[in-house]
């Protein structure tokens, strides 16, 4: 068995996509593999996937109208 | 063999300081009883001090206990209660390391089991590469998939899931408000037919009601001591679908108190 969690956002279970929907307005998510990110358009927000692990939390999530460089770097 | 996975220790925080406080009153007392000369704590408080530090010490030691004998028993049983065929797609809302998450995913064939939490870290040291390298130890990663989110709003789509488990995770929500939420978001995720069984310290009689007014028929699993203290165990069923809740004479519902 090999542990393909350490692959960051590459090796979400595409069953596990089909029923993840955005926490806030229940709606429908996009993957971008290229961004690591589940993005809910209605949001407008880009759920980060770590470790291959959805972050499901608006919290954590990017502002879609944000500038994805900057804002992946931890705040504060 | 279940001797390697480490689920934690709940209330690790609490258990520590019952165990250093226990050994730091414990010791003074010892050696003043044994050495006639000494008087570490003053001759009256003594007894006192000594009993009190067992006290600290057994009551350690029951904490302990219920982390790494009591769940077990108690996870078996809400596990069985869902009568998992195998091709279920199973939640553990709030999973931690794993321990409910895992129980199911022994179960499951084809099925994938599902656990969602915040990791908080004052809750037995958890982290999502804990509970992955547990599943990972006992042979179920195939069939488990770990991600980061809150109970209170589930990132699921409607009748996602055949099953819910959830041991001692609700009552960590503050408000009751909060708590009605995450019980109606797992009514929301499960799908007509199916099962919910929840294990909590406190607050079981309330999810009850919640429960029920949304159309599930809720069961006592019974009751099981945990830090000596009475824990509760809930099976809900929701009706398949096209079908109301119908209350039936013969009193299925056994759950009251």
């Amino acid at each position: 068995m090999t542990d393909t969690k350490s692959d960051p956002g590459s090796n979400v279970d595409p069953k596990l996509l089909e029923i993840l929907v955005c926490p806030l307005t229940k709606g429908p998510l996009r993957y971008d593999p290229a961004a690591g990110e589940l993005i809910s358009d209605r949001a407008g927000l880009a759920y980060p996937i770590r470790d291959g692990i959805p972050i499901m939390l608006v919290d954590e999530a990017r502002p879609l109208d944000s500038d994805p460089i900057t804002d992946a770097l931890p705040p504060r | 063999m279940k001797q390697r996975t480490k689920y934690g220790i709940d209330a690790p925080r609490v258990v520590r300081a019952y165990i250093v406080f226990g050994v730091l009153l414990a010791l003074p007392a010892l050696i003043d009883l044994t050495w006639p000369g000494s008087t570490l704590i003053p001759a009256p408080w003594r007894i006192g001090a000594a009993l009190f530090a067992a006290l600290l010490l057994a009551w350690a030691a029951v904490m302990l206990r219920s982390s790494l004998v009591g769940k077990m028993r108690v996870r078996d049983r809400l596990v069985d209660a869902l009568a998992l065929s195998g091709e279920e797609r199973v939640l553990d809302a709030g999973c931690g390391l794993g321990l409910a998450l895992i129980g199911c995913a022994e179960k499951l064939t084809t099925g994938k089991a599902i656990g969602i939490d915040l990791w908080a870290a004052h809750l037995s040291d958890n982290n999502p590469d804990a509970a992955w390298a547990n599943a990972v130890m006992e042979g179920v990663a195939d069939r488990v998939e770990v991600e980061t989110g809150d109970i209170t709003w589930l990132p699921f789509a409607d009748a996602a899931f055949d099953a819910v488990i959830s041991m001692t995770v609700i009552h960590n929500i503050p408000s009751q408000k909060a708590r009605d939420q995450a019980v109606r978001e797992i009514i929301r995720v499960l799908k007509p037919g199916g099962r919910i069984a929840i294990f909590d310290l406190l607050h079981t009689a309330r999810y009850a009601e919640i429960l029920r007014q949304a159309g599930l028929t809720v069961e006592s699993l019974g009751c099981d001591l945990l830090w000596l203290w009475p824990c509760r165990s809930l099976l809900a069923r929701k009706p398949e679908a096209g079908f109301q809740a119908i209350r039936r004479p013969s009193g299925t519902e056994v759950f009251s108190w």
